[in-house]
């Protein structure tokens, strides 16, 4: 049985079909990335798996529940989190509390479990030294080692991942790649949406591509990336040199 | 380090409840007594404030709504009903909890500075309601603006002094399981990312309406405590802004969100105001009008929460 199942899933802002009838699976202890140009609606299907919006149409199944328009907190606390940059962190409180917020409503722990569960997730993600610091107050690629950990708190068994490893220099991305695999080998399935293409082709399992909301693409990453549509659409002629004979003009 | 803090705000109430209960032993001035109880119940009331507002930073024009719903409750159960002020209490402070809870519904689907026109508009039609319902359906029950007289207290200030202590302790007691359990980690959380919470499994909603009925409960206590002291109501006396503006700067000055915030914020404030009237008695609205701007541009966290931010740079 998939872990995730999107069925058809429509969202619609005006007229705009932001997400246009997209539907997908997750399997267990799979990474599936997700990418396409920006305004491709990436960001508002993971809003909408996660509940901070709702469907105009399809259903979202997680573990064989149906949880379409579900309210984010009931979502997390089922097991499904998201991490992204464009969250914000508890700035005032520090790394570990930030941790704990995620371990106690997320995860359902009471305080002194929670205590415990956060020092070892922090370990996990190698912020053990950063625990004492205010979250506001530590380094990009610190911030989404915690970012990682505060979901991973809420028990997730299928994380969201929404460009967690942007604006990382090559050996941070390492470092965050070499995470995820070992998050995966524990269990959890991740959806990850990057633009870095190398580390989001050598990470996943399967690719799904979009395209204006509109999903043009599906597959291992080797044949994804040599769809024709998918190079046209995202990727730029100049990866393929076959297709430059056609498109001189 | 945490159950240091705990004891040490523990040692602090008690030290303070110690002295205050032995205080009227010593002093016999009705005039000081008086000014003890008004210390001890704005403790109370910026406590109230500082317990919604001050922890989750949604900020509350309305909150002398609850004061006032509360006195009135409590001069009905003691006029109309004729029951005792120890039943009033309570009957307050669950009527102006429970209008909390109806009125939070809608109203803190709301945020900012949206929220705070909502419930300075709430406090506002509180006011209107008492004012113009018997006059509307032809009743005789709120009284109007002829007001409410309560039967008159056979105790002196010292008695209110106690009763002030008693719920100020329950409001500061709030604030201490607040300071270091799940729940107070959901409001901090709401305060500073409220998405980010939402997402990260807390019932943001839920827990807001939770701590802004908690609030109205005290309140509608205190407006009770309030109405049998004064002895006299009136719907422009106990629904008056001012009440709503005096719990605002106190916790302000003091320090939002924090255990000391409102002690410190009310003792400062009330003492002041105190102290200046007696010496300056023209130009004290005056002088502490500057000195709440001072302290506002100077220290914008309160005194207690510039204290806390310097302690903890000292330490990194």
């Amino acid at each position: 049985m998939a872990v995730l199942a999107c069925d058809q899933v429509l969202v619609r802002f005006g007229s705009l079909a932001a997400v246009n009838r997209v539907g997908f699976t997750l399997e267990d202890s799979e990474i599936l990335g997700v990418i396409g140009p920006n305004g491709a609606g990436k960001t508002t299907l993971f809003d909408t798996i996660m509940g901070v919006r709702k469907p105009d149409a399809g259903r979202i199944r997680f573990l064989g529940k149906d949880i379409t328009g579900w309210k984010p907190h009931r979502i997390c606390r089922l097991g499904l989190a998201k991490a992204s940059q464009i969250m914000k962190p508890f700035s005032s409180l520090t790394v570990f509390e930030n941790v704990l917020v995620g371990a106690m409503h997320g995860g359902g722990l009471n305080l002194r479990q929670a205590r415990i569960r956060t020092d070892e997730l922090l370990d996990f993600v190698n912020l053990s030294e950063y625990a004492a610091r205010p979250a506001g107050k530590v380094f990009v690629a610190a911030r989404r080692r915690l970012e990682l950990a505060r979901a991973l708190a809420c028990g997730a068994r299928v994380l969201l991942l929404d460009e967690t490893m942007a604006g990382l220099n090559p050996s941070e991305t390492e470092t965050a790649v070499t995470l995820l695999r070992r998050l995966r080998a524990s269990g959890v399935s991740l959806i990850v949406v990057e633009h870095n293409m190398h580390a989001i082709m050598d990470i996943s399992d399967r690719i799904l591509v979009l395209n204006y909301g509109v999903k043009i693409a599906e597959g291992a990453p080797e044949r994804v990336g040599n769809d024709p549509e998918v190079i046209r659409a995202y990727l730029g002629e100049r990866i393929s040199p076959s297709l430059r004979e056609d498109d001189r003009d | 380090m945490k159950v240091q803090t705990a004891r040490k705000r523990l040692l602090i109430w008690g030290v303070l409840t110690l002295l205050l209960c032995l205080f009227p032993a010593f002093v016999s001035s009705q005039y000081l007594l008086r000014v003890a109880a008004l210390i001890v119940f704005w403790i109370g009331m910026a406590g109230c404030w500082n317990l919604m507002s001050g922890y989750t930073g949604y900020v509350d024009f309305g909150p002398v709504a609850y004061f006032g719903i509360g006195s009135y409750a409590a001069a009905l159960v003691m006029t109309e009903g004729g029951r005792s002020f120890f039943l009033a209490l309570p009957v307050a402070g669950c009527t102006a909890a429970l209008v909390a809870f109806l009125i939070g519904m809608p109203t803190l689907r709301l945020k900012g500075a949206y929220f705070a026109i909502a419930t300075f508009a709430f406090a506002e039609t509180m006011k209107q309601i008492t004012l113009e319902f018997d006059r509307t359906f032809g009743i005789s029950f709120f009284q109007g603006s002829h007001g409410i007289t309560l039967p008159i207290a056979p105790y002196g200030n010292a008695f209110f002094l106690y009763c002030a202590l008693a719920v100020a302790s329950l409001v500061l007691l709030a604030h201490h399981w607040i300071e270091n359990s799940r729940f107070g980690y959901a409001l901090k959380a709401i305060h500073e990312a409220e998405d980010t919470a939402e997402l990260s499994g807390v019932n943001t909603f839920g827990v807001k309406l939770t701590a802004y009925a908690m609030s109205a409960f005290f309140l509608g206590v205190f407006g009770g405590i309030e109405a049998y002291w004064i002895t006299y109501i009136t719907p422009a006396d106990v629904f008056s802004v001012h009440k709503t503006v005096q719990m605002v700067i106190m916790t302000l000055l003091g320090g939002m969100g924090t255990f000391l915030g409102p002690i410190v914020g009310a003792v400062f404030l009330t003492g002041v105001s105190e102290i200046l009237g007696l010496t300056f008695v023209e130009y004290y609205l005056i002088l502490v009008g500057m000195i709440i701007v001072g302290v506002i541009l100077l220290l914008p966290r309160g005194i207690v929460g510039t204290w806390k931010e310097r302690k903890r740079l000292r330490s990194l």
